[in-house]
């Protein structure tokens, strides 16, 4: 099912925004959301912007440039409610929803001027208006034929504002476009494209197809065609199944201790079979990735004999790696990859090997599903004391399932 | 620790903030932002809004007059506070009500208020207490210091 208008919407410096709707002394505060360990800036307000703060900034920079800002510890729990609420809103006005991020989702826009009895940028206008009442965050919204063009509409609309790209106005605002504002265009694709003077969207959207293709391969060409209004890539309602499912991260600081990265090891082991429970599939082959100052170290690949998420089966798909794994660099980061992944319903049962979860993953699962993460864990965790002490020393990640991307 | 606290300007009641000549302690962080009055841990009178006995005081922020017979200072450990070495002072429980904090020059966000003591001395003067804790990784990371209020209903 097509449709000749994709909406684009996404929310305005949105951790902070999610913020600012319960606690409302933040309103028009610079303010900055931290990270996991409280070090680093990873959202801020357009308050904060206005003083030089960056994203990934220090706080000790970033306190230093805007001395009166405020900072506030991340909740990505809170996060994802708020960015269900506005799916829910959306889904209202909207045929089709597609949740792309936490905070930003296309949807069909055809139904918005019936829906609202408005003409279109007077509808687009009350959506923005209904979204700030009802969720309480602020977004832009962009409008047009396909899905790059309405992106780069709510891009450019920023901050609350709402852009109608159209067959009238679609030129000049082509021409205010650098290239590299296109999703899908990083810096090595704009600097080759610069090289054959193509510097705005306009640029993009006149060159020749074929020369487009040839530097930017059959995704660049989606994007020439995009530019022009065909949409060449459907709103998509429900995620497609995942190729690999990861889990792992930091280490805490650089170590050597083998005990140490043992322990991590297999507290990344427990979280992948939570995600693995969660999404309903087993693993064929798990794999494991070393890093040492965020650059990978080594990696190593293992099949299981049968499609798993049993902690024994993995765990004994770890551990040789680990012990292969070169032990001359300190460890900063690990990765457990489970990949080749199969639905829980349709495999076949083995009459040789034991079945994918045991009674005892099971009952493990149960328990902490009532009592909390990691109430129930290895204790081979034990070493990493500081996350267990704490509850504050932890690593959250903002793992929203359903959505297209990060 | 925590050098200064700041509440919303609509928060405390007209009467009080005349009565304490609190405007001269109103900051604004942005234009179109909420006043709000500073409690400074190094302002001449250091004073605490705090919730005792079901309404809202503006009190003194620990003490620092040699003849009082409250103790000198302006925070209150916990573990001494359970210790009971300030038994004898009959402390009683308060909340102090802040919106934002300031520590080491980071602001940060109070949701619902902190934990602080009232201590009456000889002459029945009241002092509260800001009433400290070991940090968590996270608050010792984001300000740098190895102590930390006690958070009401939350842990940061």
């Amino acid at each position: 099912m097509g449709t000749t208008l994709i909406g684009h919407i996404d929310s305005d410096c949105f951790y902070v925004s999610c913020e600012r709707v319960r606690s409302y002394t933040l309103r028009s505060v610079p303010c900055g959301v931290l990270g996991n360990q409280g070090a680093c800036v990873i959202a801020k307000s357009y308050e904060l912007k206005s003083y030089g703060v960056k994203t990934g900034h220090p706080i000790w920079e970033a306190k230093k440039l805007c001395p009166h800002a405020v900072f506030v510890k991340r909740d990505f729990r809170w996060y994802e409610v708020i960015s269900r609420r506005l799916l829910e809103l959306l889904k209202m006005v909207s045929p089709r929803v597609e949740y792309y991020s936490i905070d930003e989702m296309f949807f069909d826009a055809g139904e918005l001027q019936r829906y609202f009895q408005l003409p279109l940028q007077e509808a687009t206008r009350a959506l923005q208006t209904l979204v700030q009442d009802e969720v309480g965050v602020p977004v832009s919204i962009g409008i047009a034929p396909s899905r790059s063009l309405a992106k780069l509409g709510s891009d450019a609309a920023k901050p609350f504002g709402v852009h109608i790209v159209n067959r009238e106005n679609c030129e000049a605002f082509l021409r205010s476009q650098p290239v590299g504002e296109l999703c899908g265009i990083g810096r090595r694709s704009e600097r080759k494209l610069q090289d054959r003077n193509i510097h705005t969207c306009w640029d993009f959207r006149q060159a020749d197809r074929l020369l487009i293709r040839d530097l930017l391969t059959i995704k660049g060409e989606a994007l020439w065609w995009e530019l022009r209004g065909d949409s060449v890539t459907p709103i998509q309602t429900s995620r497609p199944p995942h190729k690999a499912i990861a889990r792992g991260g930091s280490c805490g600081g650089k170590t050597s201790d083998p005990e140490r990265i043992r322990a991590w090891a297999v507290r990344n082991i427990e979280r992948l079979i939570e995600a693995l429970d969660h999404h309903r599939v087993y693993a064929r082959h798990i794999s494991l990735q070393i890093d040492a100052n965020k650059t990978a170290l080594w990696l190593g690949r293992t099949p299981l004999a049968v499609p798993s998420a049993s902690f024994r089966t993995i765990y004994d798909a770890v551990m040789p790696m680990l012990a292969a794994a070169p032990q001359d660099h300190l460890v900063s980061h690990m990765h457990i990859i489970a990949e080749n992944l199969v639905w829980r319903d349709r495999i076949q049962k083995s009459l040789f090997f034991e079945d994918a979860q045991s009674p005892l993953d099971q009952i493990k699962r149960n328990i902490n599903q009532k009592l909390g993460r990691f109430a129930i864990r290895s204790a081979e965790t034990l070493p990493l004391h500081e996350i267990y002490h704490d509850t504050t020393h932890n690593y959250d990640i903002c793992d929203i399932s359903g959505k297209m991307c990060f | 620790m925590c050098t200064a606290i700041t509440l919303a300007w609509r928060e405390i009641p007209r009467k009080l903030i005349r009565r304490f000549q609190l405007e001269e302690r109103v900051i604004q962080r942005s234009e179109t932002a909420d006043k709000e009055i500073l409690f400074l841990q190094r302002h001449r009178q250091p004073l605490l809004p705090v919730f005792y006995q079901g309404e809202l005081h503006i009190l003194p922020w620990g003490n620092r007059q040699r003849n009082s017979s409250a103790p000198l200072a302006w925070w209150c450990d916990v573990a001494t506070l359970q210790s009971g070495a300030w038994a004898q002072y009959h402390p009683e429980p308060v909340e102090i009500l802040a919106n934002f904090g300031l520590e080491r020059g980071v602001w940060f966000l109070i949701r619902e208020g902190l934990q602080g003591v009232l201590i009456h001395d000889q002459r029945e003067q009241p002092s509260v207490y800001l009433l400290l804790q070991p940090a968590s990784h996270y608050y010792q990371v984001m300000t740098g210091y190895h102590r930390e209020p006690v958070f009401l209903g939350e842990q940061i």
